[in-house]
């Protein structure tokens, strides 16, 4: 524990210890193996030193042992000598025979005990007073045997006494023999016992050292595996979150194992991300700019291109309107025709740019698709009737609306149906389906009969510039018309789908959100269909109407709708502003305003007409798509003397701006008040197909 | 009658179109030109014109320039400006929220350039 203390410690100073440097350049595998080691090395080592004390002591115990046997042999042999002795002088005393039983015993024991003797000395190994002390007793046995045979019957006490005599001076060189005998074992004996209680004691504390030992180095290996490792492993997964989570790595000390090269490689692998990310920095600045530079090159082009253009087809036009053969007339439609094809790809260039770059302003507001998709229809006709195309028309249930920017939903109606003519076959057929997609959508389908579309190709079809090789026919096209269409209704927050079957023909549908609630369920009539070629202002009109309207969709739409009406001369102003200052200059009959101006306010321009005294009693119709019962009750009251909700329905208009220029017209009043009752339940009257004939205003 | 029309554009084609349309089709109006926006301006105020046809990308400013000018001056502050230019038509709304009285997208059809001037001069 202390050692990861001392590890920490250091880490954190960021100087690392050598010894912990060196135990930190060690593998994982070769730490593992010492931590478990080091204990078993010290229990071996203690165990295997406490074995060999415990040999050494068990030898100098034997050693003692045999001196102690040893001397205590001699001691016998001693005994039984004297023993005998004794046993031979009382019977050369007495004669009495008992006196040698002991004698007998005695000389017995004694051959034993000089084997036993040599035996002892053998063991001993201590050869030199065994040998002497063996002959020594060698000795006194003869002379013992000298003595027994001295006593024989017959043999008094005085000549017993020389061979006593001499048998006493061998005793005691026995004695002398057998004392210097137990002196040696004796002597060795009281080391040899000392040593063999210190050895004990050598082992008692080798093996507690062991204990110890093991015990620390297991618990100093826990210590580091538990703390060290596995703290190190923790700070690097840390290390490797931050990694996944982009955030700056914390520095670790360096290591030479496995881990070390973790935290090495963690630190490659954020100087990597970095790089990488710089790298995409760079690259994303450099598109970015580069997208700019694209935008700004589109607009100026668009401009250079505009500019040579407009002369091009207004001299043409001017041209066609001169004296001129019918061959050099239909050089200069050429002309016309290539020029315009030139504006349409400008103009979708451009777009793509725009909504490319998010720039593309929209005006979503409810729409009726039927009355749309009819006036594209119609707009498309002549050109389906060139190539004997029928369209037809698939509309059933309720009348639907969605909210879209009309001028775009146009564009791309156009671009579809324009399509569903250039690409079928001659005398083929489009079919247009107008449906309700749930509650929330609505989608018009505009299927053709033409060759249709392989898999392959219908996959490609959106792709700008990819003409799937109609480029190599006759048909023409700017090769983006598809892509912008599903941009636009994508942008309008829509979808256009294809689906196609080869040599059957191709079917696109455009989905869009559903409008509901805000436009009143009444179906909407057909728009009427705009006659042919009259000009937008006809010298013969004797009722003016100003129409403020900012959306030239809106205005297309009610001067169709009028040029109808030969006595009906329609003024059109782009902004509040202007408006206000034709109505003073011309005092036109009738005043459509729109509520939303780019400049002023619809109910601002109202106000400001009614202040006028000029303009004070000219009727103002308000036009707008956000119809509340509030808005219509605020500007009843302003003076609006009615209103109509956008989409315009177009008989509604149609006989409004008919009853208006009729002099059978009452007044303004009554004229508001029956329109205030068929706003609701409108436009039930009349069928527009077939408006009423004018009849001429009365005389000025 | 004022019927005197300045038409301000630096391209010379441009201003030939504009003169030989107004000529052949409308030969009661009187028209003017400038090629910049300084002379625009100056001939603005001396001449009182009935209406301005301006063109957008003009050597010395901006139309928007030159309509700031021109409403801020109280000399021609009432006098109608149809902005000519070459850039996208859905810009027009710009126009018209900074006081341009109508918004003519190049390039333009005779017809509809006619009809404007028509709203302006009888």
């Amino acid at each position: 524990m202390r050692l990861g203390r001392v590890g920490s410690a250091s880490l954190l100073t960021g100087r690392p210890l050598r010894l912990q440097r060196w135990w930190l350049d060690r593998p994982v595998r070769a730490k593992g193996l010492i931590v478990i080691a080091i204990p078993l090395i010290a229990l071996t080592g203690t165990t295997s030193a406490s074995l060999a004390l415990q040999y050494n002591e068990s030898q100098e115990r034997h050693v003692a042992l045999a001196a102690r046997d040893l001397a205590s042999t001699a001691d016998q042999v001693l005994a039984d000598a004297v023993n005998a002795e004794t046993g031979v002088r009382g019977y050369g005393m007495t004669g009495d025979p008992l006196f040698l039983a002991p004698y007998n015993l005695a000389l017995t024991r004694i051959g034993a005990e000089q084997t036993s003797l040599r035996d002892a000395a053998i063991t001993e190994g201590d050869s030199h007073q065994q040998q002497v002390v063996g002959a020594t007793t060698g000795k006194v046995l003869f002379e013992l045997a000298q003595l027994r045979s001295a006593i024989s019957p017959g043999v008094n006490g005085r000549d017993l006494k020389p061979a006593l005599e001499h048998e006493k001076v061998t005793m005691d060189l026995l004695r002398r023999q057998v004392a210097d005998l137990a002196s040696g074992p004796a002597a060795l004996e009281a080391p040899r016992s000392n040593q063999i209680s210190s050895l004990q004691g050598a082992i008692t504390i080798l093996d507690i050292a062991g204990l110890a030992l093991g015990l620390l180095a297991g618990l100093a290996g826990i210590a580091l595996f538990t703390s060290g490792i596995s703290r190190r492993i923790a700070a690097n997964a840390a290390n490797a979150d931050r990694l996944g989570e982009g955030q700056p790595l914390e520095p670790r000390p360096p290591a030479g194992d496995e881990i070390g090269r973790l935290s090495k490689s963690h630190v490659r692998a954020e100087k990597l991300l970095a790089s990488r990310a710089a790298e995409l920095t760079a690259a994303r600045d450099v598109a970015l700019r580069a997208n700019r530079a694209k935008d700004a090159f589109l607009s100026s082009t668009s401009h250079e291109l505009r500019t040579p253009l407009n002369s091009i087809l207004g001299f043409t036009q001017l041209l066609q309107m001169s004296e001129l053969s019918d061959e050099d007339h239909d050089s200069a439609e050429q002309i016309l025709g290539a020029g315009r094809h030139l504006l349409v790809l400008i103009n979708e260039l451009i777009d793509i740019g725009r909504i490319e770059s998010g720039d593309l302003s929209l005006s979503i507001e409810p729409i009726w698709i039927l009355p749309l998709v009819e006036e594209i229809s119609q707009r498309i006709g002549p050109l389906a009737a060139e190539r004997s195309i029928a369209i037809v028309h698939q509309f059933a249930g309720p009348a639907l609306a969605a909210y879209a920017d009309r001028q775009r939903f146009s564009q791309v109606l156009m671009n579809l149906m324009s399509n569903a003519v250039k690409y079928n076959c001659r005398g083929g057929t489009i079919t247009l389906t107008c449906q309700a997609e749930g509650a929330s959508q609505v989608s018009v389908i505009v299927a053709d009969t033409g060759q249709g579309l392989s898999q392959d190709d219908l996959g490609r079809v959106f792709v700008p510039f990819d003409r799937l090789g109609a480029d190599q026919t006759a048909v023409e096209g700017t090769g983006i018309g598809l892509a912008l269409a599903k941009a636009l209704t994508e942008a309008m927050r829509g979808q256009l789908t294809a689906s196609s079957v080869l040599g059957a023909g191709s079917a696109f549908t455009v989905t869009l959100p559903r409008a509901q609630g805000m436009i009143d369920d009444g179906p909407p009539r057909r728009p009427v269909p705009p006659s042919s070629a009259r000009p937008l202002i006809t010298a013969e009109a004797t009722t003016s109407i100003l129409y403020m309207e900012d959306n030239p969709a809106n205005i297309e739409v009610v001067s169709r709708l009028l040029k109808g009406r030969q006595n009906v001369i329609l003024q059109a102003v782009r902004s509040g502003r202007a408006g206000l200052e034709c109505a003073i200059r011309d005092v036109p009959d009738l005043i459509l305003l729109d509520r939303h101006l780019p400049d002023l306010h619809g109910e601002r321009v109202l106000k400001e007409l009614r202040a006028e005294p000029i303009t004070a009693a000219i009727p103002v119709v308000v036009l707008s798509a956000d119809a509340t019962p509030g808005v219509i009750r605020r500007l009843l009251a302003s003076g609006a003397i009615a209103y109509l909700t956008k989409p315009l329905d177009l008989a509604e208009l149609g006989e409004l701006v008919d009853s208006f220029a009729s002099p059978a017209q009452e007044s303004p009043g009554s004229y508001r008040h029956a329109k205030d009752t068929s706003m609701n339940s409108a436009s039930g009257a009349g069928a527009p197909d077939a408006p009423a004939p004018c009849p001429q205003r009365a005389a000025p | 009658v004022n019927r005197i029309v300045l038409h301000i554009e630096d391209h010379a084609i441009t201003r030939r179109l504009v003169e030989r349309l107004l000529l052949t089709f409308r030969p009661q109006i009187e028209l003017h030109v400038a090629t910049n926006a300084r002379d625009g301006v100056k001939a603005a105020i001396y001449l009182q014109p009935a209406l301005i046809v301006l063109d957008n990308h003009l050597p010395d400013a901006t139309g928007g320039a030159v309509l700031r000018q021109l409403a801020s001056a109280e000399a021609t502050a009432g006098i109608p400006v149809i902005i000519v230019s070459g850039d996208a038509p859905s810009a027009d709304s710009e126009f018209l929220a900074i006081g341009a009285a109508e918004f003519l997208p190049k390039p333009f059809d005779i017809h509809q350039f006619l009809a404007m001037i028509d709203r302006y001069i009888h």
